[in-house]
């Protein structure tokens, strides 16, 4: 009698109230982004859509042609222990069938990863063809699963059925498909939530945090991948070094290597990356800041100024930048934290020292055009003073307000010699030596040591020959007297350039830092025996892999623009075509 | 030759571990697992000839050359820890840190790490010939003229720094010489200086009147007065004192004294036949000799490290001796390093116990700049135990033996091996050598 009561109950329930049967799920939307999948909680967000042609085609996708011809491709393939179309096969006779057409299926309309820093676990999400091919090639991955382990039938039927998708499970990863969704993840937790907003026909997911869906919706065509990173939110999850970067915005060295604009790029709320698979060999990053709140004074025409006029083309590298000098010391106050002013207080006071007693920041730095021109160089060197450690020769290009304003500059630049010299005296070191050039009948001063007794050796420090030249408005200040003398040659005759759109960018040349990187290999070889114990060839292999490296690029472009709240970083980068077969 | 100097003729099971590992500690910086297998296996003599071998890898000794250039001292200091950590010539850089512990001469005042090479590099190369020519090169070396003020040492104004050490730390010791000898000497010496990079003598700043120096009158000059001092008894002793300290421990007996320096002498001043005799000798492999000396911090990075054959980056193992109280090219004063019980105090026991520890910490790639593995090092068995076997083979003491035996026994056997070495490391025994 016991027993049938309870049993008489359920069925009597069984006939009054039966047993909830799963909603049916509307079909995922057509126009459904795949962010919209990804649960909210996830501060990292990396998408790829298009993939299909790069899929199917495989190995000879143009793009994929290029990049397996470029240096890169054949650095990359050289070091696999298969080579790609190996690797491909291998994968085919694993599955029983075309792995990249299978790939291809599942990711029709494209793939989305998401990332929760604090549970440190990962969601990937892959919208397919039609949900016939996506569940073929799932049952063909399980399959090959099975027989890799040893497992027959483990997942010949589903192991869940979680918000109308079929679910298998082994440990915390879970994969669930349904319809033309695959969902694959981690944790379970985030797989359930993922295919509930699926479930949704109003879930927003990821595109419930601020400017992702307008950021999503300005994304250009052909892009390869797409990615959200909430900067702010990942900071308590970050290391020191990413906390340090996102102060960039108050700090006067990040204002100053960085500039404004990536100052306050790397210290927005969020930030959107689109990289591109350009249609030759090369790539393109696009970086669009998300509430960025920069020092407005200090970011490109806040305040205006004209710019050095062109330079000769990139030898290593050639930058416009925009750096208001002059501001970060007269609204220092304002601009940065307490604990740096005693040191702003010390410059003002040496600048007045060298520059006739004026304010450093209103009366020189101030009557420069925040425009600068910064070109890098290989130097000339006279024979008898050749460095046995060559490196490249930097210098700034400036406008002045007013040509008479570069011989306070040319006072101070002697002075400041005299002054390194006396210090250099007490050390017993050696003196730089003034000398007052000319270039076309412009005075340059240079300074430089003297030149070794012969068999002496040339130290690093003759790498050191700085000069200053004042070119009409022009203003010139280099590390080594050769680059500073071909500047001046340049600018003869040329007037500085109206502001314009305030775009800054700069360009790296790779030829010349690989020949850079052939004159100083053995040093380098030796610094990596020495300082790190590696054997010579060891050591040369080594070395060897950042020449392999730089002789990928031919080159970089980065260009700095957008609005001041809303900067962006765009960068190109120029693959190189690998000259002879291997 | 007194007893203590005569040949020592080990009976059957007398060369031993312990006597391998003795003799590979002192002269040399301690051997990998396979060498000193190796000693074990060939005995005394042969041992002792690969110990004395002339050269290291030619490719590493020629390394630094490129790197003089850009003049940063910490690329010396790693290159020759590169040198003492490969092992190559393990008596000639033995012998070549006893010197600069002698000669010791200071890049803060030098400030030419070119300069500096090249005093190292002599030390290298005479430092195992004749002492004579030795301290005649010393003296005219240009780190050395830099360090001691030669340059300003001048006729009328002589300045008596050179001299002075001369006499009292690197040639006679204090009370084998008078303050007049100081004075007079200096005299001799002026006009040595430098030109650039290079020995130069002014003549018109030379004092070429006559002196007197231990008694003697004449006109003496620098190259005189080198003469006089190696010809004062005190100096053959002074440097006997010196290869005691350094090879067997840290106060000498005067009767060894005396009978190394007529050894000396018999061997026409070449250290290399002087220390032929002396560590080969009864007294070097006595009790009185064994684990008598305090380790040095560069002897006790590179001896640990090569005992358990792991790879430490030169430049980090330089960094960690500076960090306890031994930067290379940096002797603290012209006296050298205190030494002995000086190594140890709070600020550089805390620097040696964590420098060991990042050795045995560093098992399985847990440091980028130090790989080692001790699970290959040990080979089978139960890792404690014969972690003392290897690295304290004579030395254990019971308490020692029983906190290694004691460790955490729910540990696995890799976390076990790792706090065994960690522990023997920083125990006192094995710090003595």
């Amino acid at each position: 009698m016991n027993r049938i009561v309870p049993l008489a109950a359920l069925a009597l329930l069984a006939v009054v109230r039966p047993w909830p049967m799963p909603e049916p799920v509307a079909p995922l939307a057509a126009e459904r982004e795949l962010a919209s999948l990804v649960p909210e909680r996830c501060l990292v967000y990396v998408e790829a859509d298009g993939l299909r042609p790069l899929l199917e085609l495989g190995l000879d996708h143009p793009f994929v042609r290029e990049l397996l011809a470029s240096e890169l491709g054949r650095s990359w393939t050289s070091a696999l222990p298969l080579s790609p179309a190996d690797a491909i096969a291998r994968a085919d006779a694993w599955l029983g069938a075309s792995a990249l057409q299978s790939a291809a299926d599942v990711a029709e309309h494209g793939l989305a990863l998401g990332f929760d820093p604090a549970a440190k676990k990962a969601v990937l999400v892959a919208r397919g063809h039609d949900a016939d091919s996506v569940a073929r090639a799932l049952a063909l991955v399980l399959d090959a699963l099975e027989r890799q382990f040893g497992w027959p039938g483990a997942f010949d039927a589903p192991h869940a059925r979680w918000s109308g998708a079929d679910v298998w499970m082994l440990g915390e990863a879970v994969v669930a498909r349904r319809d033309e969704l695959l969902v694959l993840g981690n944790e379970r937790e985030l797989v359930a939530e993922a295919l509930e907003l699926a479930a949704d026909p109003d879930g927003r997911g990821l595109l419930a945090r601020a400017g992702v869906a307008e950021h999503l919706a300005d994304r250009p065509s052909g892009i390869a991948l797409w990615s959200w990173l909430e900067l702010a939110a990942l900071e308590p999850f970050a290391d020191a070094g990413f906390r340090a970067l996102r102060a960039s915005n108050r700090a006067p060295a990040a204002q100053a290597i960085l500039g404004a604009r990536i100052a306050a790029l790397v210290s927005a709320r969020a930030l959107s990356a689109a990289l591109e698979l350009g249609g030759g060999p090369g790539l393109a990053l696009h970086l669009c800041a998300v509430d960025a709140a920069p020092a407005a004074t200090l970011t490109p025409l806040a305040r205006e100024g004209a710019m050095p006029a062109e330079l000769d083309g990139p030898g290593l590298a050639r930058a416009l930048v925009y750096r208001d000098w002059g501001r970060y010391f007269t609204q220092r106050t304002e601009l940065f934290p307490a604990e740096v002013l005693p040191k702003f207080a010390e410059a003002v006071t040496n600048g007045a020292l060298f520059f006739e007693g004026q304010d450093l920041g209103e009366e020189v730095l101030g009557r420069l055009s925040p425009w600068l021109r910064i070109v890098s160089r290989a130097p000339e060197f006279a024979a008898d003073r050749r460095p046995e450690i060559p490196l490249p020769a930097a210098a700034v290009v400036a406008v002045l307000d007013d040509e008479r304003a570069g011989e306070a500059w040319s006072a101070a630049f002697q002075s400041i010699v005299s002054i390194v010299n006396v210090d250099r005296a007490q050390k017993g070191q050696a003196s730089l030596r003034l000398h007052l050039e000319s270039e076309g009948g412009v005075e340059i001063s240079a300074a430089r040591f003297a030149a070794p007794a012969p068999g002496e050796g040339v130290d690093v420090r003759y790498n050191l020959e700085p000069a200053l030249a004042v070119v009409g408005r022009h203003l010139v200040l280099g590390t080594h007297a050769s680059l500073v003398h071909a500047l001046v040659r340049e600018l003869a005759g040329k007037a500085p350039l109206a502001a314009g759109e305030g775009r800054e960018t700069l360009e790296l040349d790779a030829r010349g830092w690989r020949e850079l990187l052939e004159r100083n290999f053995e040093t380098l070889v030796a610094n990596k025996m020495v300082a790190e114990g590696r054997t010579h060839a060891a050591a040369e292999q080594e070395i060897g892999g950042l020449r392999h490296a730089l002789a990928t690029f031919d080159g970089a472009r980065l260009e700095l623009g957008g609005a001041p709240d809303a900067p962006e970083l765009a960068l190109e980068l120029r693959l190189a075509r690998a000259e002879t077969p291997r | 030759m007194s007893e203590w100097l005569e040949p020592w003729r080990p009976s059957a099971g007398d060369w031993d571990r312990a006597a391998a590992q003795h003799l590979w500690r002192r002269a040399g910086f301690g051997a990998r697992p396979a060498e000193l297998e190796r000693a074990l296996e060939e005995g005394l003599e042969p041992t002792l000839a690969r110990l004395s071998a002339a050269r290291g890898s030619p490719e590493l000794e020629a390394s630094i050359h490129p790197l003089l250039a850009a003049g940063d001292l910490e690329l010396l200091q790693a290159w020759w820890m590169a040198l003492i950590l490969e092992g190559g010539a393990p008596l000639r850089e033995r012998m070549t840190l006893v010197w600069h512990d002698l000669f010791a001469t200071s890049n803060d005042k030098v400030d030419d790490v070119r300069l500096m090479h090249a005093q190292n590099e002599l030390l290298r190369s005479a430092g195992l010939g004749d002492f004579r020519a030795l301290l005649r090169s010393v003296a005219r070396d240009p780190a050395m003229l830099r360090w001691l003020d030669g340059d300003t040492n001048r006729r009328g104004h002589p300045n008596e720094n050179f001299a002075r050490e001369l006499m009292e730390l690197f040639a006679l010791g204090i009370g084998n010489y008078e303050e007049r000898d100081v004075q007079e000497a200096a005299r001799a010496f002026s006009g040595w200086g430098t030109s650039g990079r290079a020995f130069a003598f002014r003549p018109e700043q030379h004092d070429a009147d006559e002196k007197t120096l231990f008694g003697r009158r004449g006109a003496w000059d620098g190259d005189d007065t080198l003469g006089l001092v190696l010809e004062q008894p005190a100096c053959a002793r002074h440097v006997a004192r010196v290869l005691l300290e350094a090879f067997v421990a840290p106060a000498p007996e005067e009767e060894w004294i005396a009978e190394l320096a007529g050894v000396l002498c018999a061997a026409e001043w070449r250290i290399d036949r002087t220390l032929e005799v002396l560590l080969s000798s009864r007294l070097f492999f006595s009790p009185r000799a064994r684990r008598a000396r305090i380790a040095g911090p560069v002897e006790l990075l590179a001896v640990a490290a090569r005992a358990l054959d792991a790879e430490l980056a030169p430049k980090r193992a330089a960094r960690l001796a500076a960090d306890m109280g031994q930067a290379l090219f940096r002797p603290p004063s012209v006296k050298g390093w205190d030494g002995g019980r000086a190594w140890i105090h709070s600020g550089s026991w805390i620097a040696r116990h964590n420098a060991l520890v990042a050795l045995a910490a560093a098992d399985g790639g847990r440091d980028g700049e130090i790989r080692v593995e001790l699970a290959a090092w040990l080979g089978s068995g139960e890792p404690s135990g014969r972690v003392v076997e290897r690295l304290l083979p004579d030395a254990a003491s019971a308490r020692l033996a029983a906190e290694v035996s004691s460790l955490a026994p729910g540990s696995n056997a890799a976390e076990r091996a790792r706090a065994a070495v960690a522990l023997v490391l920083t125990s006192p025994e094995f710090q003595l050598f």
